[in-house]
């Protein structure tokens, strides 16, 4: 798991879906999105985590 | 053998007659040299008369139907109380009395050792008390009340304020009230959402959960119980969505918990936008340690 901080409006949904569209691979497990607090941790490979943090920095989900 | 007659004296000059004889003279103690001899000279004997044997020397007398032995043989000189035993004597009755048994003055009444070779009443005690050991009483032990409140250990925590969830992201449930917490199990405000199992607290535990949904049709909602992070899910319940109920989800399980280990809930729902997590005091985490 890579920890991020929390986006303001998160929407794991969207959020799964937007960091597919950046190439990042993500599980469809449920606990692969996990927010505990203002911590969000995602189930991806540590490799992607740069790519990942300016998707979740950009984040704006429906909520 | 005649029968005795009785006492008689005789004057100067009385002759004296068979009966006579046999029946005054001949009624006093006679002497064998064993039981066998006696038995054999005396092949009729009369109640009442006396034989000495030698080999044994022993007084018998006849009952009428057998020889019985006459006269104590014995070297007892008196009866001396000794430990636990009161009273004796030298002679007459002699009456020995158990003074475990006097010391006793009601039901329930123990007798207790104080020591070597010696005892004391230890007086019944009240209803429900339990004997006790206590090295301060003279008896070294006492009527105690039993010990109170057990070994119970848990913790029940709820939620006072609503929680928003995310759409399709995991969340861990925090709770910021307890309604017990035996040992510190739980932190109001420092990771709220977990039950950590103190030190010394190692052991079995009943874990259970009631939580409650907002109203709302769309999707699933689920709630997961982790040990230790959210990689090892032990339980877990699962419902739709409802349009005009809450959607209520209970779960309970047991599982070993070491000292550290910690459990939580999770959270989740996939309705399209963040779904508030109720609060009243029906909603719960918890765990009790049963073993």
């Amino acid at each position: 798991m890579q920890t991020f901080t929390k986006p303001t409006n998160l929407n794991g949904a969207e959020l799964r879906q937007e960091l597919n569209d950046a190439g990042v691979n993500i599980s469809d497990d449920k606990s692969a999105v996990v927010l505990d607090g203002d911590v969000l941790s995602l189930d991806i490979a540590a490799k992607d985590k740069a790519k990942a943090e300016a998707v979740v920095a950009a984040h704006n989900g429906t909520i | 053998m005649a029968a005795g007659l009785g006492f008689k004296t005789f004057n100067t000059g009385d002759i004296l007659s068979a009966s006579d004889v046999n029946g005054y003279l001949m009624q006093g103690v006679l002497v064998f040299a064993s039981t066998a001899a006696r038995d054999a000279a005396i092949t009729a004997p009369a109640e009442g008369q006396f034989a000495f044997t030698k080999d044994t020397n022993s007084l018998f007398y006849y009952d009428g139907a057998a020889w019985v032995a006459s006269g104590a043989t014995g070297d007892i000189e008196g009866v001396t109380a000794g430990t636990g035993i009161s009273g004796g004597g030298t002679s007459g009755t002699v009456t020995v009395t158990n003074s475990m048994a006097t010391a006793i003055d009601a039901k329930g009444d123990l007798i207790v050792g104080t020591g070597a070779d010696t005892f004391s009443r230890l007086a019944v005690g009240t209803n429900t008390y339990v004997l006790t050991a206590d090295s301060a009483e003279a008896t070294g032990l006492k009527w105690a009340a039993p010990a109170a409140g057990g070994s119970f250990a848990g913790v029940r925590v709820r939620k006072s304020a609503t929680q928003s969830i995310a759409n399709a992201t995991d969340t861990v449930i925090t709770f910021d009230t307890e309604t017990f917490d035996t040992d510190a199990y739980h932190d109001n405000s420092t990771n709220s959402g977990r039950l950590t199992v103190p030190v010394g607290k190692a052991g079995y535990y009943s874990i259970y959960f009631c939580i409650q949904w907002d109203v709302n049709a769309t999707g699933d909602r689920e709630i997961s119980l982790y040990i230790n992070g959210t990689s090892t899910r032990i339980c877990f319940q699962n419902q739709p969505g409802d349009a005009t109920l809450y959607t209520a989800i209970t779960g309970t399980t047991t599982y070993y918990l070491a000292e550290g280990d910690y459990v939580q809930l999770t959270a989740y729902q996939d309705r399209g936008g963040a779904l508030n997590l109720t609060n009243s005091a029906a909603i719960s985490f918890g765990m009790n340690k049963v073993g």
